[in-house]
């Protein structure tokens, strides 16, 4: 039997306190010089032998009760094996949450501090030749520290734990204890999962006897200690978008900043920054009500042309993880259009120049978004990507063949194409030069050009998002071309007649619009009306973007970085838990193409090789923890009671600890022994004061 | 008067001065006082005839009767006469109970001012004092000096020893020779029999008897607690108990003994008083002479 704090065992001594209080009773008598002795009998009933015999009982019983508290407060223990080396050894495997929920503050500490101060405690409490294993869980299995006796390294670990990135589970956590703990079996296991009570962590925990391996069938005892409170006070950044398309320098652009506050308590004046790479752009106080999401429109400007990488960060607001969402945002020079066209008609353009150059025809201050330049098609000019980012076939004759081959090279080069019909369009010009039985350029064929009519339009896809855009606006149309048989997906701009009015198609690695109407004046007030300049800026937007790859994708995404004459055939990807994946390229001519999948996490990835800054891209996706659902005592109880995990509190680790040293704790048991004592002695007073009440004593 | 202060202070005195003694029996006295006398003598008062024996004085003879009825009768009447009264004083060692006065202090005084209240209304005043090596025996006497001999007598007087009080009560008896009022002042710590034999010897040498038991109150109500050693006054063994436990007893045994002393008294037809040293002086005179006064 060993004890758990022996020196109380010294306590037992005090067992003799009421015989001393009876005898010092009788030490401090009064001596009294008495005259009516005679009323004094000489031999009392009360000292009779029975009532000696209850009196010694009494002072027994009083000092049993003494000892045995003393007993109990030293906490004894059962040896659990008769091996007593053993039995002073343990094997003990530490899983500690480092999940984002685990990031959450409570005052002024994480709940990965307390974790961490409680993993200390549990390793405080072993001793030399006890072995010690450590996992974390929001980290991958290969940096599970394997079972060692050096506990000073696993202390350090625990020092340099930070918040992981990645989501646990305590099932993971069980499955990987189990296989450090599958080699040990003379010595007592124990299991320690440290975490806080997120209900996704704890929901796919195995219940009891569903847990395989040699965890269980060699009885490794697991004890879940539980840290943090059960406040669910989390805001946190669901996403940020752009809403204008490419943005170019100088141009302000608007982007959307969605932010949740999923706890109970209104978050108001909630302080919102918005940094381009280290530099502050933007910045603004929100309210947030309780359990709702707030969408923050923001316009900012970038300055130059090139790669940024936006982040939104608010709060702080309980877990930091959740605090902050990126944006990579391309932005490029001005669209360099050019508008080819069989008209004779200076003018016709003067609307198309005003959308696109507003600053520059009305000799404003500013930045346009667009150069145009117009041609004749007689001046058939040669067609590159790389010097127009947009052709605006501004009404199709019929095109030369190596008109048609020009276009198509064009845009297969990622060069995009509006196509718009004209007073000299033909369906028969049109379809024998763009659209060519389904294998031209444009998404659809012109069946007929229908009469005059007021339709209303309203955008049906979103390549062309913006914000003006999802408002129905009508407008007069006095002539449109009928497309034929275009697929759904194609269509951009409907009519309210559910005529398409805009198509889309890919071609290559460009993108091709076809619009009903003309690009420039005519047919409908379309060029008059307000819509017209941000419905033209989009277009070219959309279409000027298509050698843009999108670095914004949800999460399983595959990412596609192209670098020119690299140094190296393979490239590192640098992931947002902080892992580097090396990856091989593909070769091709003297480009490299690396492509990479493993977008499980939100983050940001960096695919860089060597001598290059590299590309990043923004994996977006819900955090699993921002919700932040905790289980109350009760679920997390009957949890761990189905599992048959026994539930500790932290300053509860040392007496379990010795528990599983020593066997199990005898305090309770002697309690009750003493409380019986006590109970017996009452009874036994009781009777003997009757006794004596009764005897006229 | 200067004696009598040494016990009892001037305004008990005074209280004292307004009070007065009255035999509800007829008692012998040597001299003339406000109490009839048992003895038949030439007085003013006619008590009864009776035969003529020789040695009768003639002038008692009732010659009227003899005329008449030629049968020789003397006349008998009833003489006034003094009070005699003897305080007897019980000087055993449980008398000296009692702080910070003992009960014997307490006695003393109460017989300095019984004595002073006889002889300030010319009455016979004597004085017993019983202790267990002797005895004092001060004669009734209405001499004017009485009382000083009195208070020097109770001065000199130690309560020690055992009770030996019925024995004490047997010799004041054969000393008191005519009757007397006898009061006897005592804590009464004997057994009850004892006691009552020596009163009864008192009565049946037709002695007004009154039996004044004077107590302290712990030893009424036993109020100690704890551990108490208990040591006798009159030589008995130490006694340690745990006072709390025995009380019930005690106080249990005390009745009984002072119900048989009650029985007993009111059998012989002695009156009784119970005081304790708290109740004042004056209150203790006036609660004996009121008993006497029946």
């Amino acid at each position: 039997m060993k004890f758990a704090n022996i020196i109380l065992l010294a306590g037992i001594f005090a067992a003799v306190l009421p015989l001393i209080l009876h005898l010092l009773g009788r030490a401090r008598y009064t001596p009294v010089q008495w005259g009516a002795m005679m009323f004094l009998a000489r031999k009392p009933q009360g000292t009779g032998d029975g009532y000696r015999r209850r009196q010694w009982g009494l002072l027994l019983l009083r000092g049993g009760a003494i000892a045995l508290l003393a007993f109990a407060l030293a906490r004894p223990m059962l040896s659990s094996t008769a091996n007593t080396s053993d039995a002073q050894r343990l094997a003990v495997v530490i899983v500690i949450d480092a999940s984002p929920s685990m990031g959450h503050m409570e005052h002024a500490e994480s709940r990965l501090d307390l974790a961490r101060r409680t993993a200390l405690t549990v390793l405080g409490q072993l001793r030399r030749g006890d072995q010690v294993g450590l996992i974390t869980l929001g980290q991958p299995a290969n940096t599970d520290v394997p079972l060692t006796t050096d506990l000073q390294d696993i202390a350090s670990r625990l020092a340099s734990l930070k918040v992981a990135v990645a989501p646990a589970t305590i099932s993971d956590g069980q499955r990987r204890a189990a296989a450090l703990l599958a080699q040990i079996e003379e010595v007592p296991r124990e299991v320690y999962i440290i975490s806080d009570r997120d209900r996704i962590a704890w929901a796919e925990i195995e219940p009891r006897g569903a847990q395989t391996g040699s965890a269980r069938t060699t009885a490794v005892k697991t004890i879940a200690i539980p840290v943090g409170s059960t406040a669910n006070d989390n805001a946190w950044i669901e996403s940020i978008t752009l809403t204008d398309g490419l943005p170019v320098p100088g141009v302000p652009v608007n982007i959307e900043i969605n932010v949740r506050n999923g706890s109970n308590v209104d978050r108001v004046q909630m302080p919102m920054t918005v940094r381009d790479a280290d530099e502050l752009i933007d910045q603004v106080s929100i309210d947030v009500p309780a359990m709702s999401t707030v969408t923050v429109r923001r316009r900012v400007v970038l300055a130059r042309a090139g790669s940024h990488m936006l982040t939104a960060t608010i709060g702080p607001a309980g877990i930091p993880r959740d605090d902050t969402a990126s944006l990579a945002v391309d932005v490029v020079d001005p669209f360099r259009v050019l508008a080819i066209t069989d008209s004779l008609d200076a003018d016709e353009f003067a609307h198309l120049r005003l959308a696109l150059m507003p600053y520059a025809v009305s000799g404003s201050q500013g930045v346009d978004i667009a150069r145009l330049r117009v041609v004749k098609i007689d001046d058939w000019p040669s067609l590159d990507p790389r010097r127009e980012s947009v052709v605006i076939l501004a009404g199709v004759p019929m095109l030369l063949d190596r008109h048609v081959q020009a276009l198509e090279n064009f845009v297969a080069d990622g060069g995009g194409l509006l196509i718009t019909p004209s007073d000299r369009t033909t369906p028969q010009s049109w379809n024998a030069s763009v659209y060519l039985d389904g294998d031209g350029l444009a998404p659809a064929s012109i069946e007929s050009f229908s009469d005059r009519a007021a339709l209303a339009m309203s955008l049906t896809a979103s390549p062309l998002a913006g914000k003006w855009i999802k408002q129905p606006m009508t407008i007069d149309v006095q002539k449109r071309a009928i497309f034929g048989d275009a697929a759904a997906e194609s269509r951009v701009i409907d009519y309210a007649d559910a005529a398409p009015m805009v198509l889309r198609r890919n071609f290559g690695q460009g993108r091709v619009l076809a619009m009903s109407l003309p690009a420039t004046s005519g047919w409908s007030t379309l060029a008059s009306s307000p819509k017209y300049l941000p419905l033209m800026q989009s277009m070219i937007r959309y279409l000027g973007s298509a050698r843009v790859s999108e670095r914004n994708r949800p999460t399983s995404s595959t990412l596609e970085a192209r670098f020119s004459s690299p140094q190296d055939r393979s490239a590192w990807v640098a992931r947002p838990d902080g892992r580097a994946d090396r990856i091989p390229m593909t070769m091709s001519n003297d480009a490299g193409l690396a492509v990479y999948s493993n977008t499980d996490l939100p983050g940001i990835y960096n695919i860089r090789t060597a001598g290059t800054r590299g590309v990043d891209f923004v994996i977006f996706g819900a955090h699993r923890d921002s919700a932040l659902e905790l289980l109350s005592d009760a679920e997390l109880q009957s949890l761990c009671k189905a599992a048959d995990i026994t539930l500790v509190k932290p300053d509860a680790i040392s007496a379990r600890i010795g528990q599983s040293r020593r066997g199990p704790e005898l305090t309770l048991p002697l309690v009750v022994g003493v409380l019986s004592l006590l109970g017996l002695e009452l009874l036994v007073a009781h009777r003997t004061t009757t006794l004596r009440q009764r005897r006229g004593q | 008067m200067h004696v009598l202060g040494r016990l009892l202070d001037p305004q008990l005195v005074e209280q004292l001065s307004r009070l007065s003694l009255s035999g509800r029996r007829v008692v012998d006295g040597a001299a003339v006082g406000q109490h009839k006398s048992p003895v038949k003598g030439a007085s003013i008062e006619f008590r009864q005839h009776r035969a003529y024996v020789p040695g009768d004085e003639p002038r008692r003879v009732d010659w009227r009767l003899l005329a008449r009825s030629d049968r020789v009768f003397v006349k008998e009447y009833d003489e006034e006469t003094n009070l005699r009264a003897t305080t007897f004083l019980d000087a055993s060692g449980s008398m000296a109970y009692g702080a910070p006065a003992r009960k014997f202090d307490y006695a003393t005084r109460l017989s300095a001012a019984l004595g002073y209240l006889m002889l300030a209304h010319s009455e016979s005043a004597g004085l017993a004092i019983a202790g267990s090596d002797s005895n004092t025996w001060l004669a009734p006497s209405t001499a004017s000096d009485q009382l000083t001999r009195m208070v020097h007598l109770l001065e000199r007087a130690v309560p020690r020893g055992a009770t030996v009080l019925g024995r004490a009560l047997g010799h004041i008896a054969d000393r008191l020779g005519r009757r007397s009022l006898v009061i006897v002042i005592s804590d009464c710590l004997l057994p009850a029999s004892e006691l009552l034999n020596g009163l009864g010897r008192l009565v049946h040498d037709r002695h007004e008897v009154v039996l004044v038991r004077l107590l302290h109150e712990d030893e009424i109500n036993f109020p100690f607690q704890s551990w108490v050693r208990f040591s006798g006054t009159e030589g008995e063994a130490a006694h340690m108990v745990e006072a709390p436990q025995v009380r019930r007893k005690y106080i249990e045994r005390f009745e009984r003994h002072e119900r048989q002393l009650h029985e007993g008294c009111s059998t012989l037809g002695i009156e009784t008083v119970r005081l304790e040293t708290s109740l004042p002086l004056i209150d203790a005179v006036t609660a004996v002479i009121r008993r006497r006064r029946g």
